[in-house]
């Protein structure tokens, strides 16, 4: 091993022995002058580094935050502070066990998630400062970019304003899906109370011309307590900010005390006389009670003539609303009925169309008799249907257990429970059973094409389908020849799947139905439909979209839309998957 | 065909461990820092390799620089964060002419990393996903903890010398203080990057590479420059000293705090090779140099591997940060791909420590070291210029001095990593936006 020879200015320029670190030579007393003091560089260092900190302090305490627009947040500004200035569109989102709020900001180029975590919550909690969807927000923090989502996380509840919106007095009929984020006052009376699933609250509020869904969130009554419990009929004002869920617009309450009940008379429920209701009622709500006079039917429902001491008025029911009648069999002529629907004309006759089964008390003559023994009742026998076409044969009702391979060719009406569909290249091929059996109903594409309800033909919907009977394979099957053939009775029983984060989805929930809201992330197209990449802020899971699915909303499904995916979980090559049987754009 | 279906990846993994392995020969070039160019890179062209052949590209990168980053913290002084507890025994190897030797016995450490990769792999996601569970409301305390073990298990030195007993006093406890003042300075430093970048807001998530090359890369090449070492002839032998029972020891230790960083947010290499010296009390050199191998590899591996986990998606090290930015992984078959990666580019990235370990020897003894640091440092310049502007580049001269400190007054380089600790774990905390509007830097 060779020796390390001395560095530069360790030996005496004037006598060359070895002086190390000295400055001054021991031995013949030279002064060693090459050298750098070692202590004032390590002065200089420490003067630099103090100075260097002091100078970047002063210079950044004068820089103000930038803004970044939403829309310009890209990959490479992860971990930038930015301030951001928009409206809060959806939340709060709150998380109680771990303090956390979510709620989501768009300015005029995109919209992102925003979070705050404990302290910040806590901190906006106890001030009653949390964001509220409508409200105008100022807020700094820190970008967290992913492949597949962008959230800012808010700094501290000092650096977040917020400035409330004001509501303008609006009736039911003015709220379209234009008015989105608008912050309106409205009245109306209570139409129904439903809650779809945990955590979301509706009241659907209707006035003269018109019904609206008010909704209110779990976690703002987490928040700020629970709404108060309204009753059918009660006429409330609520404030809440306009926003469309599937294309249908609803008010979002941003607190409980933001719907409160008003001490004045329900007007749409006060009954109206029957000869008050001409041309200018149009499209008015109103209560109507009379007796039914005659009954017919027609192909996509009944007419109901119903009579009061002023006048005479059609009451029409179309087949989902009859289906939603608790007992439709005691609509007939001589039975007392109670009506809430809108005023409509058609062809010079006034008519009233409810919008909802329960909308329709029929008091049956029986009941009547019982309750009132009225003698001498004129009861007129129950007219026949007149079918609205003239077809050849003329259709007969059968049971589907008492059909054989004789009834070939004659045309027949079914009634039964969608069991199974499935999508062949020709079409929709239906299962249906009416309890004393199955046949094969097919829908070729061009009569698909004109069933009005056939999005809803799913399993568990009841239908009634008059078409010719054939044998395919040894199995019988009923063809209608045109859409108007097909009627939906009843839609299939809502089972409102619970919406689910992401993460949460798991092996144990193979086969259950679920949803799930997400953003879409990324497509790609395989043989029979697409796989979609959806994502949330907990996770991303592929959702199998299967062209049966695809088809009505191919145009919508892109990268970056706002889902709602409805399914079976599924393992696909070791991986959770979904695949949709539904697939909305909230 | 769907088993064979992560086969084409291969090349784009290769390919990487090929690049990183080689621009790991550049003295103070960091792998994030080429990754972040092929991020950029990606970004500009989307699509052009796929996010899958990217990603392999990256893990394949840094494979071979967890790797082969040793040689220029041996050869040529110049460690980053998760070796700069390989230069102190390197650096005696390299003057006792056995460089060559300490390389290979970091790269015996990475390839005992490899194997726990590879032994852990099957249980990755119950162990990692479950531990994540156990310590997310915990990380604030558990940092601070980190934080003040680091700074109170450095003792007082010296404290011999000196005419008074106050000279004493500060001849004891001026490395000491010098260290804690290191630590805040750096920790305000990172408070003004949190908060206050200079860096352009379109290059934020390279905010802290003009302050990692400040702190680490800049003050150990001046101090090559200003000090014009020489290094004697290299020794390179066929034989090591590296028994069976001291290999397995290194491994151990290495692992601990090689797992621990990988894991745990916010804790670098270096830290997690900190603590498993200190907890497995190791003191003999070829373990000690053995260790920090794997605990390097582990780290930067291992995390980057976590990014891959299946239904866990852990973002930890700034590989995965910078690359989950514009990629999401999935799928089961993409992990143990990942997994069998590992293994190809580790055994082949020591390979190529073998050979570029020779390659150093030779460069070493033919070229002057100055001019290898002069060049490092246009590099460096050049590198933060361009990726974070005029602003990178003050903060660079801004954290330069104080990297300088631990070298120039003989305290631990390992405060410097105050630029990250305290304001995350400030944050984390709930205190960070109060502490930087207590300095003035929010308003």
């Amino acid at each position: 091993m060779s020796a390390i020879p001395h560095q530069s200015g360790a030996e005496c320029p004037s006598c060359g022995r070895f002086v190390g670190p000295l400055e001054k030579c021991p031995f013949c007393g030279a002064n060693v002058r090459k050298r750098l003091p070692l202590k004032y560089l390590r002065l200089a260092c420490l003067v630099l580094a103090l100075a260097g900190i002091a100078i970047l302090l002063y210079a950044v305490s004068g820089a103000s935050t930038p803004t970044a627009k939403i829309g310009n947040v890209g990959a490479t500004m992860n971990y930038a502070y930015v301030k951001i200035k928009g409206t809060v569109v959806r939340g709060p989102i709150y998380d109680v066990e771990q303090q956390s709020l979510r709620f989501y900001v768009a300015d005029d180029t995109g919209e992102i998630q925003a979070s705050a975590f404990r302290e910040v919550t806590e901190a906006l909690v106890a001030a009653n400062r949390v964001p509220k969807v409508g409200d105008a927000i100022t807020v700094e923090g820190t970008l967290r970019v992913r492949d597949d989502f962008t959230a800012l996380n808010a700094a501290s509840a000092d650096k977040l304003q917020l400035t409330p919106p004001t509501f303008s007095d609006r009736a039911l009929s003015e709220i379209d899906t234009h008015d989105e984020f608008a912050a309106v006052r409205v009245r109306g009376d209570v139409r129904e109370i439903r809650t779809p699933y945990a955590g979301l609250t509706l009241v659907t509020l209707g006035d003269a011309e018109r019904e609206l869904d008010v909704a209110i969130t779990g976690d703002t009554e987490t928040l700020y307590g629970a709404l108060p419990a309204p009753a059918l009929g009660d006429v409330v004002e609520a404030q809440g900010i306009v926003t469309n869920f599937r294309d249908s617009p609803q008010l979002v309450l941003r607190h409980p005390d933001d719907f409160r009940k008003l001490e004045i008379e329900n007007t749409a429920a006060m009954t109206t006389e029957i000869g008050a209701l001409d041309a200018a009622r149009v499209n008015q709500r109103v209560r109507v009670a009379g007796q039914v006079v005659k009954v017919s039917e027609f192909s996509q429902g009944v007419r109901v003539t119903i009579e009061d001491a002023t006048g005479e008025i059609i009451l029409l029911l179309w087949r989902d609303i009859l289906a939603q009648i608790v007992n439709p069999a005691d609509l007939k002529a001589g039975a007392q009925v109670e009506v809430v629907g809108k005023v409509a004309e058609y062809r010079g006759a006034m008519e009233l169309v409810p919008d909802r089964g329960e909308d329709v008390q029929i008091i049956p003559l029986v009941a009547q008799a019982a309750a009132t023994a009225l003698p001498g009742s004129t009861v007129e026998p129950t007219s026949t249907p007149q079918p609205t076409r003239a077809p050849t044969p003329v259709p007969v009702v059968v049971e589907i257990g008492s059909l054989t391979e004789n009834d070939v060719e004659k045309r027949v009406i079914v009634t039964g429970k969608i069991a199974r569909a499935s999508k062949f290249s020709q079409g929709m091929r239906y299962t249906l059973d009416d309890s004393t059996g199955t046949i094969l109903l097919i829908l070729w594409t061009n009569v698909l094409e004109t069933v009005d309800a056939r999005a809803q033909m799913l399993p568990g919907a009841t239908v009634r389908v008059t078409g010719a009977v054939k044998v395919f394979d040894k199995q019988l099957e009923v063809i209608p020849d045109f859409g108007g053939e097909v009627e939906l009775l009843a839609p299939a029983p809502v089972v409102i799947a619970p919406v689910r984060p992401i993460d949460s989805i798991t092996t144990d929930d193979l086969d259950a139905t679920i949803q799930v809201e997400g953003i879409v992330t990324e497509l790609t197209p395989f043989s029979a439909g697409k796989y979609a990449t959806v994502t949330d802020a907990s996770g991303t899971i592929r959702v199998t979209v299967f062209d049966n699915v695809l088809d009505d909303i191919e145009t919508q499904l892109n990268v970056g839309a706002a889902v709602t995916v409805e399914g079976k979980v599924n393992v696909f090559r070791g991986n959770l998957e979904i695949v949709a049987s539904d697939v909305t754009f909230p | 065909m769907h088993r064979m279906e992560y086969l084409y990846l291969v090349p784009y993994a290769i390919a990487g461990t090929l690049i990183a392995s080689t621009l790991a020969l550049a003295p103070a070039l960091h792998v994030y820092n080429i990754a972040g160019i092929f991020i950029l890179i990606a970004l500009g062209a989307q699509n052009w390799i796929g996010g899958d052949a990217l990603a392999m590209l990256l893990l394949g990168m840094i494979i071979g620089y967890a790797m082969l980053n040793t040689v220029s913290a041996i050869f040529l002084g110049a460690p980053d964060d998760s070796t700069i507890f390989i230069v102190l025994p390197g650096q005696k190897y390299l003057l006792m002419s056995r460089g060559y030797e300490a390389a290979v016995l970091t790269g015996i450490g990475a390839l005992g990393g490899v194997a726990i990769l590879m032994l852990l792999a099957p249980f990755a996601v119950t162990i990692f996903v479950t531990l994540r569970t156990i310590l997310l409301p915990h990380l604030h305390w558990i940092l601070a903890v980190i934080t003040c073990y680091m700074l109170l298990a450095e003792w007082p030195k010296g404290g011999d010398h000196g005419a008074t007993g106050l000279a004493r006093l500060w001849d004891a406890w001026k490395g000491l203080g010098i260290g804690l003042l290191t630590f805040v300075l750096s920790g305000i430093l990172g408070i003004v990057l949190m908060y206050k970048s200079p860096v352009p807001l379109e290059m934020s998530f390279q905010n802290l590479l003009p302050a990692f090359v400040g702190l680490f890369a800049v003050p150990w090449v001046l101090e090559n420059i200003l000090s014009g070492t020489e290094v004697p002839k290299q020794h390179i032998s066929k034989t090591f000293d590296a028994p069976p029972g001291v290999v397995a020891r290194g491994i151990f230790s290495g692992a601990l705090g090689g797992l621990f960083a990988a894991f745990f947010p916010v804790v670098t290499g270096g830290i997690g090779g900190y603590l498993a010296g200190h907890a497995t009390a190791q003191r003999d050199d070829r373990v000690f140099i053995i260790s920090q191998g794997a605990s390097k590899f582990l780290y930067y591996v291992g995390a980057f591997c976590l990014f891959f986990l299946p239904a866990a998606r852990i973002t930890k090290g700034g590989m995965a940060g910078m690359l989950a930015t514009i990629y999401t992984p999935q799928g089961t078959g993409l992990f143990y791909t990942v997994v069998a990666m590992i293994a190809v580019c580790g055994v082949l990235s020591f390979g190529l420590l073998l050979g570029y370990s020779r390659l150093a020897v030779w460069l070493v003894e033919r070229v002057n070291y100055r001019y290898i640091s002069l060049a490092t440092l246009g590099i460096l310049f050049a590198l933060v210029y361009f990726m974070t502007g005029w602003g990178g580049v003050a903060i660079m001269l801004i954290a330069t001095p104080i990297g300088g400190l631990p070298i120039l007054w003989g305290s631990r380089r390992l405060n410097c990593l105050g630029v990250i600790l305290v304001p995350i774990t400030l944050n984390l905390a709930g205190l960070g936006p109060t502490v930087a509007a207590g300095l003035g830097i929010l308003r």
